[in-house]
């Protein structure tokens, strides 16, 4: 049982940096971006191609992906949501939805649907045994990444002059332009920061879990399900939620079996939001 | 310092102000005053630049404004208080006097600027680290002003102080305004006539998105239209 908490603590980690990176864009824009999950997996493909051909470590590309998906996530506002952000409030959602499609089949077409793994990373098979619970490094690693990734943007959101700019244009677009922000370029570095979470989780988890054209699906759904469970906006609510939905999954993965792992993850988020519908921190 | 010229402005397709033009010359307090939709926060949201103007020019410091985006409009030296006073209720109130500084880059300025508006407004120092939301409404609208001031601007736009504070709270926030005049031009839209007329230097008051009359505030008071139309004398 305790190898199974610490699984779910690990993995939790990971979520909530996946998390952490949706419920900003979504908190300040009121976009959900559907295409999250794929850009991981767009991430995932460059750590495996980079150490497939040049023979390049993940932990390595860690900057190099963080950095790519900042500039994708920039590239996705700039070229297609700006576009459609002051339209029918359905259509920048649908946008994002269209764009993960697209992505989605595009690893496939050129990648083709097949499992990839990288085997020997830097971190690939080592475990650290702790009395009975065996951990695997990768996971440490990727945990440990997370975790201080998300130290440095709650730093970066609470201390810096952008940070604080981002907050303001998520409360009040309008009088944050009254302030002189410019709300649009806001918009922009924000979605670069949802890419760089992303970015920074794909390589972290490129070294232990499979790499498939489709795997964006599963954790756009599981960080929507955690920014709804912990609440709209709310960093340290994708922090929870993350660990909870980590751990609820171990859990359920333990007396379920593997294959029925979400029945308990779903379930969970639709009992909470019926006692907390604005989630766990929500405003 | 200010000029305002034949201002059409609407909001998609539908014009509020028509053919508008005004001007605020340095030092001044003018009030613009109308009833409900009559389109005095449309004109000083046309001035900021959230709205853009069908046609018109917008004049200030000798530079037309009409087309600079918002956000840099704070950057000439305008700054606007918007109606409803629109503090960021989540942050705290320090965290929003900074963000009225958010143009200004100089560290020191900032700090010279934050302790100014902690002496004019000693209870926001009080109340420093609170969230803007936990304060009072008459709080918040000075929140609101101190925060329009910290960007150091030559024009303070003020829309709607009065509203929903409680008369006494009013008459304490227009005091306030008319000490700020002083230092800073202001230009003042207000629904409540009667003390938006008796403080301001010069006045126009707006009709169906045109100006019906203008003149010094004494004047405006004394004249049968304006005893007729808004103070039910």
């Amino acid at each position: 049982m305790g190898q199974i908490i610490v699984n779910g603590i690990l993995m939790g980690f990971i979520y909530s940096l996946v998390a952490i990176g949706l419920t900003l864009t979504w908190g300040t824009m009121g976009i959900p971006n559907f295409a999250h999950g794929d850009f991981l997996m767009l991430s995932m493909y460059l750590a495996f191609w980079a150490f497939e051909l040049i023979g390049i470590d993940p932990l390595l590309m860690l900057p190099i992906c963080i950095l790519a998906i900042f500039i994708l996530g920039v590239l996705t506002y700039k070229g297609i949501i700006s576009r459609v952000i002051d339209g029918a409030s359905l259509t920048a959602l649908l946008a994002t939805f269209g764009l993960g499609m697209f992505l989605k089949n595009l690893a496939q077409f050129l990648w083709t649907p097949n499992y990839r793994y990288i085997n020997d990373a830097l971190v690939s098979g080592k475990i650290i045994k702790l009395g009975n619970i065996v951990l695997g490094v990768p996971q440490i690693v990727a945990a440990v990444g997370s975790i201080l990734l998300v130290v440095v943007i709650v730093y970066f959101m609470e201390n810096t002059r952008t940070g604080k700019a981002i907050q303001a244009t998520a409360l009040n677009r309008n009088t944050a332009l009254l302030m002189g922000i410019n709300t649009s370029k806001i918009f922009a570095i924000t979605f670069g920061i949802t890419g760089a979470c992303v970015g920074a989780a794909g390589a972290l988890m490129s070294s232990f879990f499979p790499i498939y054209p489709t795997l964006g699906s599963l954790f756009s759904t599981l960080s929507l399900v955690i920014v709804a469970l912990g609440g709209l906006g709310s960093i340290k609510g994708a922090l929870y939620g993350g660990l909870i939905i980590g751990l609820t999954e171990a859990i359920g993965g333990y007396f379920l079996g593997t294959q029925f792992k979400y029945l308990l993850v779903f379930l969970i988020y639709l009992i909470v939001i019926q006692v907390r519908p604005k989630g766990l921190f929500g405003w | 310092m200010l000029k305002v010229k034949n201002l059409n402005v609407g909001y998609g397709n539908v014009p509020v102000l028509f053919d508008l033009s005004l001007e605020v010359k340095q030092g001044e307090l003018v009030s613009v005053v109308g009833s409900n939709g009559a389109g005095k926060s449309t004109l000083i949201r046309a001035i900021s630049g959230i709205l853009k103007p069908y046609s018109g020019e917008i004049e200030f410091m000798g530079e037309r404004i009409d087309n600079v985006p918002a956000y840099k409009v704070v950057e000439k030296g305008i700054a606007h208080v918007p109606e409803g006073r629109q503090v960021f209720g989540k942050l705290s109130v320090k965290d929003n006097l900074l963000l009225g500084a958010y143009t200004i880059r100089d560290e020191k300025i900032i700090n010279a600027r934050l302790n100014e508006m902690y002496e004019l407004f000693p209870r926001l120092k009080e109340r420093e680290h609170q969230k803007a939301e936990t304060l009072s409404g008459g709080e918040q609208q000075m929140l609101a002003i101190a925060r329009g001031l910290m960007s150091n601007p030559k024009l303070l736009m003020v829309d709607e102080v009065s509203l929903g504070l409680a008369p006494v709270i009013v008459e304490r926030v227009l005091e306030v305004l008319k000490v700020i005049s002083k230092d800073v031009t202001v230009l003042m839209v207000e629904q409540n006539v009667q003390e938006a007329l008796e403080i301001a230097d010069r006045a126009y008051v707006i009709q169906n998105g045109r100006i019906v009359m203008e003149g010094p505030g004494e004047e405006l008071l004394e004249s049968d239209m304006i005893k007729k139309a808004y103070l039910g004398l």
